[in-house]
């Protein structure tokens, strides 16, 4: 069996009084698309620079690419922070010879792929403009495009898709499902759920230090109840005794009011519609709404409980 | 090492490409010559006192009033130097040959006593008219007494800048002895070579290489305060490029990357090492400049500055406390600005090192006379203070045992700095929670967990 390309072990971390991350294992499987989800104030920061080596956990036990410490292997990592990362008077073609060099790669390689991958991204015309005085998305991909220069078996991003518009972010998406492609594991922190749910095949859900939830994104939207949207002049009461129902909301749609139905987790909407129609109940439109791992976010993280020490 | 190396060429280069920094490196000798030449240019622009004499003393033609017109317009041919001139004496003279006397005005030219001539004269110059040539009155001199004892009172609006008395005295001084000696009964012209046989005075010393006292003796100090001037403003210059670098990359998050690239030591030691050839690009120029301008306008003292800075070592002195000072500096300030994304931030914490910093130079200047005072033995013990004052011990020849005990002591206390400052810049540059000194200080000591 191939080793992860991470692995945490009851990672904790505190700083003082205040535990930032408690009690943490995931493993991220090489090749995939990993995503370390969670709102602000999660966690995620400070597990991403314990899986980087910045900072020591105060107890449990981190493998990144089968090393202890990712210190050791930084050379096979590509780490970008949350936004910027760059120097503004620098151009990509002088970033890509630095932040390659540090790496290991001489100067002619790391222009190379840069421009290879700055050209792919249609900003070839950049190459020697500074950073200064490129768009903020621009210079977003010129810093992810000199965190790779070196081919990092490895790819962490810490909230890369932050203050790029929409066009932007689905080129960072394809950018980052091309890094998959060719065997690089990719691990990025998001609160936008709809990234992670377009690229990750797996994720860690966390929430006031603690991990929520770690598997699959469709099993993450299992984990929430299906939602059943039923419009006509409906009684609550009689939806409410349909099987698999735990809970009805009214609302007012443009089609006219309108009954939110939750399910339980499993329940089968088909079954619950089945009945409604059977009963006879007035329903002039219907409609099954799948969750999406917002709704799962949502759900998970809602009742997590405190970390504070 | 090689990241090291990395992140030095960069830092290097990167301010090397900023005008700011060619700006800066002109800039600084301009200043420092304008510095240098202020007070001959002011004094160049100064117009030549004017100062009128009231001889109350009701002795005539042969009183000091007359007397002391005619010395003052003596043209200088006749008032020739002698090599046994000190500075005093030469000073006097210089004071004495500016000075341009004017007839009193008539406002107090009628007084008759000094109580009268007193008031009359602060009347006048309370108002600060003109005199008819257009130029305002320097001075008003009352010679009053008789020819056992005179008495001047000098009137001035500017008490603060007028150093004349003592070249008014001079001749004054001179009249009242012949007065003595010719009512003793000495002939005139013996009174006239007594000039002559005033005291020669020669300075000599041990360390002079030619038993008496020269320039190129008093250089060595002279050039060990110029040094420590020198390293002052390229340890305030390099660890302020230092300093806003690290902001710089603590603000762009850079400082992040770099930390997921190499060791903090390799990150710390390029950028002292970076900021350390940008200080010793800054002295290769200055130091071309001043040898240039030297060489332009007084080439015999090529031979002497080089003799100064060879001698004792000096230059081999200056080079390791320059390189422990800037170490020791250099760290501070990289851990100071890794806590800070803005200049403001840092000024908080950059107040304590500033006072630091301002002690040896309020004492550098007092160790040109007095290299071996007690109190300044004690400071350069202070290993903050040591790289600034102790180059001018150096110069002064204290015992090389001093030396390099204090050199060994300052490298100690170097290796304490950068070990604390590296511990403050990764908990620094980590911090995302605003600055606040007591954290600062916490996170210099706290063990890593």
């Amino acid at each position: 069996m191939t080793e992860p390309a991470l692995k945490l072990e009851n990672i904790s971390k505190s700083y003082g009084a205040m535990t930032a991350v408690r009690d943490l294992s995931f493993e991220a499987p090489r090749g995939r698309i990993f995503g370390f989800l969670g709102p602000n104030g999660a966690g995620k920061t400070s597990t991403l620079r314990m899986v980087l080596g910045l900072v020591a956990p105060t107890s449990g036990r981190i493998s990144v690419l089968g090393a202890s410490d990712g210190r050791r292997v930084r050379d096979r990592i590509g780490f970008l922070p949350e936004e910027r990362g760059l120097y503004r008077r620098m151009t990509p073609a002088q970033a890509f010879d630095f932040f390659g060099a540090l790496k290991g790669l001489d100067s002619r390689t790391a222009r190379r792929r840069g421009e290879a991958l700055l050209v792919d991204q249609g900003l070839g015309h950049a190459m020697h403009k500074p950073v200064k005085s490129l768009s903020k998305g621009m210079a977003q991909k010129v810093a992810l495009i000199s965190a790779l220069v070196h081919e990092p078996e490895l790819v962490i991003l810490d909230e890369p898709f932050s203050g790029l518009d929409p066009v932007n972010q689905q080129s960072l998406e394809r950018l980052i499902r091309g890094l998959a492609d060719r065997g690089a594991t990719v691990v990025f922190s998001t609160h936008v759920m709809a990234h992670a749910e377009r690229l990750c095949d797996k994720v860690v859900l966390m929430a006031r230090g603690r991990k929520v939830f770690d598997g699959p994104v469709a099993a993450a939207r299992a984990a929430v109840p299906q939602r059943l949207i039923l419009v006509g002049q409906i009684d609550p009461e009689r939806v409410r005794a349909l099987p698999g129902v735990t809970g009805v909301a009214q609302e007012l749609s443009a089609d006219g009011p309108s009954l939110v139905v939750d399910l339980a987790a499993g329940a089968s909407t088909n079954a619950a519609l089945k009945e409604a129609f059977v009963q006879g109940l007035e329903i002039t439109r219907f409609e099954a709404r799948e969750p999406t791992l917002h709704d799962a976010f949502i759900v998970l993280t809602r009742d997590a409980p405190e970390t504070q020490a | 090492m090689r990241r090291a190396l990395i992140i030095a060429q960069r830092e290097y280069l990167s301010f090397l490409r900023t005008p700011g920094f060619w700006i800066s490196l002109l800039v600084m000798p301009l200043v420092g010559m304008v510095t240098g030449l202020a007070p001959q240019m002011i004094a160049r622009t100064e117009p030549p006192p004017t100062v009128a004499i009231l001889d109350l003393t009701g002795l005539g033609a042969d009183g000091p009033g007359p007397w002391l017109v005619r010395a003052l317009a003596r043209p200088a041919s006749a008032d020739a130097e002698r090599p046994s001139d000190g500075p005093g004496r030469r000073s006097a003279r210089d004071v004495r040959r500016s000075i341009t006397v004017v007839t009193a005005p008539p406002a107090f030219a009628a007084a008759r006593t000094p109580a009268e001539a007193g008031q009359a004269i602060r009347a006048y110059m309370a108002a600060r008219p003109l005199l008819p040539d257009g130029r305002p009155l320097s001075g008003a001199l009352v010679i009053h007494g008789d020819r056992d004892q005179l008495h001047l009172d000098l009137w001035t609006p500017r008490p603060q800048v007028a150093g004349w008395s003592d070249a008014l005295a001079a001749p004054l001084d001179d009249w009242a002895r012949r007065a003595r000696l010719a009512a003793a009964g000495v002939p005139p012209g013996v009174a006239d070579t007594l000039d002559r046989h005033l005291a020669d005075v020669r300075n000599f010393s041990p360390q002079a290489a030619a038993g008496r006292v020269s320039f190129a003796d008093k250089a060595p100090v002279l050039v060990a305060v110029g040094l420590s001037f020198l390293l002052w403003a390229l340890v305030l210059t390099g660890a302020g490029i230092l300093l806003n670098t690290v902001i710089e990359e603590k603000s762009n998050r850079v400082i992040e990357v770099l930390l997921s690239s190499a060791s903090v030591t390799e990150i710390l030691g390029g950028k002292i090492l970076g900021g350390a050839l940008l200080s010793l690009t800054t002295m290769s120029f200055w130091g071309a400049i001043g040898f240039w301008l030297i060489h332009r306008s007084a080439p015999d003292m090529l031979g002497v500055v080089g003799a100064a800075l060879t001698g004792h070592g000096l230059v081999l002195w200056f080079g390791a406390f320059f390189i422990v000072g800037y170490l020791m500096y250099a760290s501070i300030f990289a851990a100071i600005g890794s806590y800070c994304e803005t200049p403001r931030e840092a000024q908080t914490l950059l107040g304590p090192v500033m006072v630091l910093l301002t002690v040896p130079i309020v004492f550098l200047g007092a160790t040109i006379s007095a290299p071996d005072a007690p109190l300044l033995k004690i400071l350069v013990w202070v290993p903050f203070f040591t790289p600034f004052l102790m180059t001018t011990r150096v110069a002064a020849g204290a015992p090389v045992l001093e030396l390099v005990a204090a050199l060994a002591e300052m490298m100690l206390m170097a290796a304490f700095v950068v070990w604390l400052s590296g511990r403050a810049f990764r908990s620094g540059a980590l911090a995302t929670e605003k600055l606040d000194p007591r954290r600062f200080l916490a996170a210099l000591f706290r063990r890593e967990s």
